[in-house]
């Protein structure tokens, strides 16, 4: 690996702190400007506002904070990686039950959301399925 | 009866407070957070196998002599 990659590497693992806040502004300039293509150019600068508050009050935090530290997605160890880990994957069986509960409703219903809410159950399927076709070969 | 040992307690803090080292150091010596060296004291946490032998190999011990399971 040359030393660029590997500087690389090592800076995708372990982003500087600044990186986090500098994120969160990318993302809220992303969103004003899709809100703006959809014709919501008004609120463009809350929701930049809410961002800049976001990713500021994260690196305030950060070095007191282990959870806030971790909400800015610095895990520098593997207890904390482990803790993301278990955050993520509490995260993802929360929102399947919001899915096939959502595709549930809405075909009670007969609400269009449906076939949304079928799209998502999919997609978290698939990922699932994936995940453990790709992990399990590693392993 | 399970194949696998749950570990009870350690002697980290011991060996820590037995050096006069912080767990701010300690957990730079071994490249984890204090919180990590926190919650392996208190027994929250058991390390991995390559953590294991590092904290054992920092006091100059072996894994057995650090970490204890049931009952040993």
């Amino acid at each position: 690996m040359s030393t660029v990659s590997r500087s690389l590497t090592s800076w995708m693992c372990r982003p500087p702190r600044w990186a986090f806040p500098v994120f969160c502004v990318a993302l809220g300039l992303v969103l004003a400007g899709a809100m703006a293509l959809g014709g919501d150019a008004e609120a463009w600068w809350w929701v930049v506002g809410v961002f800049v508050v976001y990713g500021g009050l994260l690196f305030a935090l950060s070095p007191r904070s282990e959870v806030a530290s971790l909400m800015s997605g610095d895990a520098r160890d593997e207890r904390q990686r482990s803790i993301n880990e278990k955050a993520s994957a509490a995260s993802f069986s929360v929102l399947v039950v919001v899915f096939v509960l959502g595709f549930l409703v809405t075909t009670a219903t007969g609400s269009d959301l449906a076939v949304a809410f079928s799209t998502l159950s999919a997609f978290a399927g698939l990922t699932w399925v994936t995940a453990l076709v790709v992990l399990t070969r590693r392993s | 009866m399970s194949s696998t040992l749950d570990i009870v307690e350690n002697d980290v803090r011991e060996l820590r407070s037995a050096l006069g080292i912080s767990q701010a150091d300690l957990g730079a010596a071994l490249g984890v957070s204090r919180q990590t060296v926190i919650a392996i004291e208190k027994g929250k946490y058991d390390p991995s196998l390559p953590l294991a032998i590092s904290i054992a190999r920092h006091f100059g011990l072996t894994v057995e002599e650090v970490f204890h399971v049931d009952g040993q």
